[in-house]
């Protein structure tokens, strides 16, 4: 079975070392590939020195399409699971056999899920965000759960795992610029089955939120609210 | 209209006509794509020539002013242009984030090739 770990990569050079050795220590079943996403730092250089397998976007894509590359990448290479995690250290290479553990897995348990979500905030354990962004987060929550009538405790996680079901709906469709609660939205809509497992997250080690300012913030509610309805319009039950 | 602003104006929309046909000749445009413009430069030109067809298309259409007529047009006609680029803006976007996503696909094939050999 093969196996992959996307991850995104936007000036990233100072933790995408150790977020790579967190994958090949902690979970070496796994192949990964780095997408770097027109990075203005040295995160080209230290992948290129390190031997560290990556994508090299020609021009910044942001988060959507650097990820999307990855799953494009994992459907052309026929990878049977996809999983994404953040390039910043926030996310723990341990955790990826909890999460595959809940994962249908080439229509092999279908009681389980295609796409299961790493969710901070089930067992309350690690990092928990700070005060604002949390804010954000139970109302994603809400206005996930109005628009779709399921549950997502942690719908703004970077760290998903998907099966080829998933691999392949993102391959053909990924949202811009907030992605993962978008396309959450997206894939509950469509009827494809999610599931939450609890991970324990870090700070983020490196780098610097691009959610820093508080009118920023305000910002990506509104937008936010406009692109998780969007995706769940014309969705259609399989 | 005195006579001075309509031959300005004749001017302008000539320039305009005779500048289109040389940029499609130059295959900096095409006759498709410029087409709207290429009928509101004619139009230009038939109110300036004949500012009675302006009246009458005014009073056809319920709006006391030419003038206004014009502005309301202009705006229409502009409001079109700008929505439609939007469009093909967001078309353009979504094949270029294609194009890099495969390309960046392909180097790295390349590159495993080479290291291959």
């Amino acid at each position: 079975m093969k196996k992959l770990v996307i991850i995104p990569a936007y000036n990233e050079e100072k933790t995408i070392l150790n977020v790579v050795k967190d994958i090949t220590d902690n979970a070496p079943d796994y192949d990964y590939v780095v997408i770097n996403d027109g990075s203005r730092d040295g995160t080209k250089k230290v992948c290129e020195e390190n031997g560290i397998h990556f994508l090299d976007l020609a021009s910044n894509l942001g988060i959507g399409g650097a990820v999307q590359t990855g799953y494009k990448y994992a459907w052309l290479e026929g990878y049977d699971i996809a999983v994404q995690i953040d390039a910043d250290g926030q996310h723990k290479a341990e955790h990826l056999k909890d999460l595959e553990q809940a994962l249908n897995i080439n229509d092999e348990n279908p009681e389980k899920a295609d796409m299961v979500i790493g969710s901070r905030f089930i067992d309350k354990k690690g990092f928990q965000s700070t005060g604002l962004r949390r804010f954000g987060i139970r109302y994603m929550t809400w206005l996930i759960r109005l628009l779709t009538k399921q549950t997502i405790t942690d719908p703004s996680s970077g760290m998903r795992m998907g099966n080829r079901k998933i691999i392949k709906t993102f391959a053909e469709h990924y949202s811009w610029e907030f992605p993962e609660p978008e396309t959450n939205a997206y894939v509950l809509k469509r009827g494809i089955k999610v599931t939450e497992v609890p991970v324990e997250m870090r700070e983020r080690q490196g780098g610097t939120s691009s959610l820093a300012h508080p009118l920023k913030a305000l910002f990506y509610m509104i937008k936010i609210t406009e692109g998780i309805i969007m995706e769940t319009l014309g969705g259609r039950k399989e | 209209m005195t006579l001075k602003i309509q031959i300005v104006i004749i001017a302008i929309a000539l320039l305009a006509i005779v500048m289109t046909f040389v940029f499609i000749k130059k295959g900096k445009l095409g006759l498709k794509i410029v087409m709207p413009w290429l009928i509101v430069f004619l139009l230009v030109l038939i109110f300036a020539l004949v500012p009675k067809f302006m009246n009458w298309a005014a009073s056809a259409i319920g709006i006391y002013d030419p003038v206004n007529m014009v502005f309301f047009l202009a705006i229409i006609f502009l409001s079109f242009v700008i929505y439609g680029l939007t469009m093909s803006l967001y078309e353009t976007k979504k094949q270029t984030r294609d194009i890099i996503q495969k390309v960046a696909y392909l180097e790295e094939k390349i590159k495993q090739k080479s290291d291959v050999e």
